[in-house]
């Protein structure tokens, strides 16, 4: 598993792309998703999945739809038009921090001292 | 796959609305998961007890309070912000003005007594009831001795800092405010402030 800091500036672009690519996600069909997209090495936290989702909520970027399962209310997320354009960026951003790093840590120097 | 019934879904209510989450969608959020989990739990043979148990190790093993806690910092976060600008703005303000007053009153210039009064003002009814606030949105805690602390303690200063400025300004009756205020910090503030103090050293 990977460490909180590493995955904690691409929480929110994983779970737009998720909602992007199915219509509506309930919370812990979207930590399930992850942890099987990503042969169990993201396992994402409760303490992080849902303060994410409340705060897409509050910026416009997903739409919530309850339904009532029994006793049960489950919440089910969706993108909203404004999401759908977060997550272009989002994503162009991630990919192009992953390019650079990789360009930064397969650099190697012409002269090598032994 | 197992089915959780009305009894259990109670019980799990019970347990997230006996926590501080004040945010009935983030509790309804945390009941459907915890039913989840415990159903994918009670799947493998598990009894419903030993799956809740588990459950809460893995979801909140520091308690359902750290989970409304980050949510509530990453929706205040903006808010939080402004308020620390406008408080670092305003202390400024309030401090030139304070500096500048005394040293009119000791040099006795014209316009000292505008000064204090203006300063006192800044202090008193802008920068401190900011101050305030910004301490009781931060904490979290519904614990009523929490809350009580704030509004007994920024009164008492308030009331404080009036008594002071009517002491040097000669005003009627700042004997009384400067008593008042005294006897709010004392029975008010400082027995919560050290209670409150006392119970976290004790956790």
């Amino acid at each position: 598993m990977y460490s909180k800091e590493l995955l904690k500036g691409t929480l929110t672009a994983i779970i737009l792309k998720l909602l992007a690519e199915h219509d509506r996600m309930y919370g812990y069909q979207i930590a399930q998703k992850v942890k099987k997209l990503s042969d169990n090495k993201i396992l994402i936290k409760e303490g992080s999945l849902y303060p994410a989702l409340h705060k897409l909520k509050e910026d416009g970027l997903v739409s919530i739809e309850t339904v009532n399962i029994g006793k049960r209310i489950r919440r089910y997320y969706s993108l909203t038009p404004k999401g759908e354009i977060a997550k272009n960026d989002k994503i162009s951003e991630i990919e192009d921090f992953l390019a650079t790093i990789m360009k930064v840590l397969s650099f190697k120097p012409l002269i090598q001292f032994a | 796959m197992s089915k959780l019934s009305d009894e259990q879904i109670e019980f799990i209510e019970q347990q997230v609305n006996n926590s501080q989450i004040e945010s009935v969608e983030l509790k309804e959020d945390l009941i459907d998961h915890f039913s989840c989990v415990i159903e994918e739990y009670m799947d493998q043979g598990r009894s419903f007890e030993d799956s809740y148990n588990k459950a809460y190790q893995i979801i909140c093993p520091n308690g359902f309070d750290e989970i409304y806690k980050e949510t509530l910092l990453l929706l205040t976060s903006k808010n939080i912000i402004v308020m620390k600008k406008s408080m670092y703005i305003l202390g400024f303000i309030a401090a030139v003005l304070w500096t500048t007053s005394i040293l009119f009153k000791l040099m006795h210039w014209p316009g000292a007594a505008a000064l204090i009064i203006l300063g006192a003002f800044m202090l008193i009814f802008v920068l401190l009831p900011i101050i305030a606030l910004y301490f009781y949105k931060k904490e979290f805690s519904q614990y009523i001795s929490y809350k009580l602390k704030y509004v007994f303690g920024f009164v008492g200063l308030g009331l404080f800092l009036t008594g002071i400025v009517g002491k040097i300004m000669h005003w009627p009756g700042w004997g009384i405010i400067l008593v008042l205020s005294v006897v709010l910090i004392n029975f008010g503030f400082l027995p919560f402030l050290f209670y409150r103090m006392y119970k976290k050293s004790v956790e």
